[in-house]
Parts: C-alpha cells; sequence; structure tokens
C-alpha cells in the first residue's frame, strides 16, 4: 500500500512538473542557504583557529595603535604603519617569561592597476623554526640574513610560474628564489618571504620592525608580562587568543542576522509545501472523491495525498544539498568581498552533521506542512464527484 | 432476488432559500442481474437517488437495504446507518460506478486507472496487473494500457472507467449519464458493453441517463421532481 501510494504521489507530482519543480527548488534553496549559513559559522570559527595557531605564538606586540587592528592586519596580510624599533625588540625579546620570538617586518605592495596586492614578509631566523606546519616544497631558507633572495608561498610560485633560481624583481631590485613552501591553506600561501634585513632595506624601513612574535614558558605568565610591556611607551601587546575571541566577537553579533536569515529561509520552505499541498487538495476533491467513491479508506486517502508532500519535501532536501556543494564557491567569494576580514583557507564547513542536521530540519517541517493539506483531502466526501467536483 | 432496495427514500437539501427537496417517498426494488435505467430530466433526482442507492450518501428520510441488511437510513426514525468506512467498505466488495466525466485519474495509464480497486481491496501488484489487463482486454483497449487519460479518446476514456468499475467483479455497477459526453457511436458502444456484462456476466446494472431512448433491453424507472413516476 505504502509503495503504491508513493507511486501514484509520484506520477501526480510528475504530472504537475513545472509547480513540483518550483516548489522543490524553492526547497532545495532553503536547504542550500540553511546549510551554508550555519556551516560558514562553523568554517569561519576553524578558519580563525587554523590562522591563529599557525601564526606559532602566543602573543604578539606591535607599534603603538589598536592591537586587535594590528593582528588582525598581520592575519590577513597588511601594511601597518607603526613600528617598533629594533632596540626596543632587544628588550622585549629578552623578558624572562620569553622563551622564543621571532621578529617580522610586514609591507603590502598594490599592483600597477590597484586591483590587487602583494605581500612581502621579512623573516628572521627564528620564523621557520616557531611556525608550525610550515615546510619547504623545494629549495631551501634563505643563505645568509642579509641575502637578496626570497621563499614564496606556494600560490605565489603558481601564479608567477616561478621556479628556483628565477629572479623576482621587487621595488626595483632583483632577487633570487631560493625556495617554495608547501601548500599550507594559510595567508603564507600568498606571501613572499625575504629576510629580515633585506626587506627592511627594500622598503626602507631600517632597524623597523612591524611585529614580534612571543613564545613564553607558561601561557599563564602572558598577564604578568603583557602588564610590564605596556609600560613601554611604544608598543602594544595582545594575547593571539584574545584577537581570536574579538573577531569571533563580532561574529557573533551578526550571528543573529545570521541565524534569522536561516529561520526565513525554513519558513519559506515550511509555506512552499504548504502552498503547493493546498492547492493540490483543492484541485483534486474530484480526484479523491473518486477514490472515496470507488471505495479507498480514508488513511489510504492520506496516505496518498501526504505522500506528494512526502516526495517533494525528499526532492527538494536532495537537490538542496547538491546546491550547498554547488553554492559553496560562490559564497566564499561573496563573504571575502563582503566581510573585513575573512581567514585564509575555506570558511564553509559543509560537514556531514550539518547536511544532515539542515536537511532534517527541512524535510521534517515540509513533511509536517503536508498533513493539513491531506488531512482536507482525505476528508472529501464521494458526493463531491456526482456534484461535479465541489465539496 | 432483490439485491438493492430503497424504501421510502427521501433527499433534502437545505438552501439559503428553504430546503429543495430532491427525492421525496422513492420506492425501488432492484433484482440481481437486472438492468436498470433511471431516467428524468434534469434536476429530476437522478443522480441523488444514484449516490443514495451507491452508498456515496444518506437518505433523509427512508433506508438503504443491501442483501437484506440496512446499511444506509434517514435520521428521521432513527439513523441505522453503518459507519462511512463500512460503508467504504461495501462499495469497494460489491459495487463499481461510472461518471459521466469519467473521472479518471490524469496523471496514471490506464492500467493503473483500472488496478486502483484491486490495489484497495488488497491484491497483490502482479494480480491487479493481470485483472486490469484483462477487463481493458474485454473493452478493446489492451492495446492502450499503458496511455493516460489525456491521450485518449473520450469514448476510450469512458471504456477504461468502465474497466474500472468492473475489474474487482461487483455485484452491482452504477452509472450516472455515461454517455452524455459521447458521440453516438461511442454512447452505442458503451450501451452495448452494459448490455454484454448483464448477459454474460449476470452483473446488476442501475444507469442514469436523460435520454428515453437508452432505456434499452431493462427496466425503466421514471423520475419527475424526485419522485418516481413509473
Amino acid at each position: 500500500m505504502i509503495v503504491r501510494s508513493f507511486a501514484l504521489a509520484l506520477a501526480s507530482l510528475r504530472f504537475r512538473g513545472l509547480r513540483s519543480a518550483l516548489t522543490a527548488l524553492g526547497i532545495g534553496l532553503a536547504t542550500a542557504l540553511a546549510a551554508t549559513t550555519l556551516g560558514f559559522r562553523v568554517g569561519y570559527e576553524e578558519a580563525l583557529e587554523r590562522d591563529v595557531d599557525a601564526m606559532g605564538y602566543q602573543v604578539l606586540v606591535t607599534g603603538k595603535g589598536c592591537p586587535h587592528e594590528a593582528a588582525t592586519l598581520i592575519l590577513r596580510g597588511g601594511s601597518i604603519p607603526m613600528y617598533i624599533q629594533q632596540g626596543v625588540a632587544e628588550h622585549i625579546v629578552s623578558q624572562p617569561e620569553v622563551r622564543d620570538a621571532t621578529r617580522f617586518f610586514m609591507q603590502s605592495v598594490s599592483s600597477e592597476d590597484g586591483r590587487s596586492a602583494q605581500l612581502y614578509v621579512g623573516v628572521d631566523e627564528r620564523f621557520a623554526e616557531l611556525r608550525p606546519g610550515i615546510a619547504l616544497q623545494r629549495g631551501a631558507w634563505f643563505s645568509s640574513a642579509v641575502a637578496d633572495e626570497v621563499v614564496l608561498g606556494y600560490n605565489v610560485a603558481e601564479y608567477r610560474r616561478l621556479e628556483l633560481g628565477d629572479s623576482l624583481v621587487v621595488q626595483g631590485r632583483s632577487l633570487t628564489v631560493r625556495g617554495v613552501l608547501d601548500k599550507l591553506g594559510t595567508q603564507d600561501d600568498g606571501t613572499v618571504f625575504l629576510p629580515l634585513a633585506t626587506a627592511q632595506d627594500l622598503f626602507e624601513r631600517r632597524d623597523r620592525l612591524t611585529g614580534i612574535g612571543l613564545q613564553l614558558h607558561d601561557i599563564g605568565a602572558a598577564g604578568t608580562l603583557i602588564d610590564r610591556l605596556y609600560e613601554l611607551p611604544s608598543v602594544q601587546v595582545v594575547r593571539m587568543a584574545q584577537v581570536q575571541a574579538t573577531i569571533l566577537g563580532i561574529l557573533t553579533s551578526v550571528e543573529g542576522l545570521l541565524f534569522a536569515f536561516g529561520g526565513l529561509c525554513l519558513l519559506v520552505a515550511w509555506l512552499g509545501v504548504l502552498n503547493a499541498a493546498l492547492l493540490s487538495a483543492y484541485e483534486r476533491r474530484g480526484e479523491m472523491g473518486v477514490l472515496r467513491a470507488i471505495g479507498c479508506s480514508t488513511p489510504r486517502l492520506f496516505l496518498m495525498a501526504w505522500a506528494e508532500s512526502i516526495l517533494l519535501a525528499a526532492i527538494g532536501v536532495v537537490a538542496g544539498l547538491a546546491l550547498t556543494f554547488a553554492m559553496r564557491g560562490g559564497f566564499e567569494a561573496f563573504v571575502r568581498d563582503t566581510l573585513a576580514f575573512v581567514p585564509a583557507g575555506p570558511v564553509v564547513a559543509l560537514r556531514p552533521g550539518i547536511l544532515a542536521s539542515c536537511g532534517m530540519a527541512v524535510l521534517a517541517l515540509c513533511v509536517l506542512a503536508g498533513v493539513v493539506p491531506a488531512l482536507r483531502s482525505a476528508r472529501q466526501t464521494p458526493m463531491t464527484t456526482i456534484r461535479g467536483g465541489d465539496s | 432476488m432483490t439485491i438493492l432496495a430503497a424504501e421510502h427514500v427521501g433527499r433534502d437539501y437545505p438552501q439559503p432559500r428553504g430546503v429543495v427537496r430532491a427525492l421525496d417517498n422513492v420506492s425501488l426494488a432492484i433484482e440481481a442481474g437486472e438492468h436498470v435505467t433511471v431516467t428524468g430530466a434534469s434536476g429530476s433526482g437522478k443522480s441523488t437517488l444514484l449516490a443514495i442507492l451507491g452508498l456515496m450518501e444518506r437518505p433523509t428520510r427512508g433506508r438503504v437495504v443491501f442483501r437484506g441488511d440496512v446499511v444506509s437510513s434517514g435520521r428521521e426514525g432513527g439513523d441505522r446507518s453503518v459507519s462511512a468506512s463500512r460503508l467504504a467498505a461495501l462499495r469497494l466488495e460489491h459495487m463499481g460506478f461510472v461518471f459521466q466525466d469519467f473521472r479518471l485519474l490524469r496523471h496514471a495509464s490506464a492500467l493503473d486507472n483500472v488496478r486502483l480497486p484491486l490495489e484497495f481491496a488488497g491484491a497483490s501488484r502482479a494480480t491487479s496487473r493481470v485483472e486490469a489487463e484483462r477487463w481493458l482486454d474485454r473493452v478493446g483497449l489492451g492495446d492502450r494500457a499503458h496511455r493516460k487519460p489525456g491521450e485518449l479518446s473520450r469514448g476510450e476514456m469512458q471504456r477504461v472507467a468502465l474497466a474500472r468499475a468492473l475489474v474487482h467483479r461487483p455485484a452491482i455497477v452504477f452509472a450516472d449519464e455515461p454517455t452524455a459526453n459521447l458521440d453516438r457511436a461511442n454512447a452505442e458502444r458503451v450501451h452495448e458493453l452494459f448490455a454484454e456484462f448483464v448477459r454474460d456476466d449476470g452483473l446488476t446494472v442501475v444507469v442514469a441517463t436523460h435520454h428515453h431512448d437508452a432505456a434499452r433491453g431493462g427496466r425503466e424507472v421514471r423520475l419527475r421532481e424526485g419522485v418516481v413516476e413509473s
């Protein structure tokens, strides 16, 4: 009985092909938008955590200014016009809580048309040691602290088609490609690394640093260290965990909006099925009356009508899950164009759990939406048929 | 043997301007294997009588007796009707219906339309298929089994409806204006099929029509303003 009811329901949906397709598309869009919204919340947090972890230090010291802004700029790659003097840096790294430190200088250079920018980062010898997961795919790190050499992020080497020994001209100076990094899925993939002194010289900022990353013996001592460093007149200090929390805090403030959007998607899907099922119930009064007249029981009539909503919901949800993957690239591009800071790598996490929960929520709503119209269909009297379709 | 009887049946329909009396004190006994034609002008109560005899509607007064049991009755004088689900089961087991405008499922093939009563009765998929094909053959549509109603002529659609009414071997078939929407040749074919089923299968047929000439080879019951004339 159940199989035949679904077979007849499928035939009925195919008969009303355009309406069925539009309703299923509505359900699919709702599913895709709900899954993408939820996946974005999870994916963004994970990508940010990945980026912060990839920095390899727990405390960041920058020049005077907003430390969170500076940290965000460092995460996304950009130029910070405030610097730390080299002498101050030596004082900072000599603090007893500091186990290890890396100094860096960062400069972003826009292309001639101004539509893209290339990030150059001058790093000291401790950079590669502290950075977790960083590894050379080919070549080597710099031959000396003042060499005119570069190590390219994976994407830079790919897009510019540069090989070891090739020449890269920066600020009118020719630098030799010494190494190429493995693909890391972080901002480093798009970065050109130089020896710290070379970078400072190239951009005419000798003895200036953009920041210092500090690794501590004990993270519990970070508070004491930060309090002491704040006494220095020209630096700002921030814990990377704080940066992460601040950025997530901003995201949390729009979280309500995101979930309202997701809820709206579900409402649209629910209304779509309710509308289609009610319309179908109205149009098929005569048909249901005939089935009643020839002896179809009320439960079976209900099942036949309800099966249409169930099938529509199932088809819509499956289409929606496929649509979620199809939309992912476009959505990521949209958020990168729209949001001030987006971590590197994928920011929409399409986990089985997220897809399943969104799919099940939409399915349940749509299946429930079909109950009332199905009940109305099942209550048709046989006289509907005799009286020409009007009950 | 009387298979179905209407005893003093009346049916009223409340309307904004008062009650419309569609049937009044109609008594009619139908014998097994009989071919009864109910005739009368439009609005004379033919369809209402068929609906009451076919257990699709309950009378306001009087009662309907099927094979000796009261199955439907008016509330006046005490309602002795069986439940709606029991009436549905009786229709499914013992009755078949043919409607003026065919009333086939537009999205289902002729075969799927015909097998519906068997499926509702719990027949297996294979059984319902074989029986439906057999009845489509009998009405001359064996080669149209997989066509949908939209791909059939009106005459063919009515023959599919006839096969659907007969596939579960009912004791009695009700046909409400079955030829009203057909041309003369197709109408003739449908009448021939009814006559054939009565003659060869011992089927009881009750046909409602406003054509007097359609009452052929059986008893004619004339209705006028809800009352039996003859």
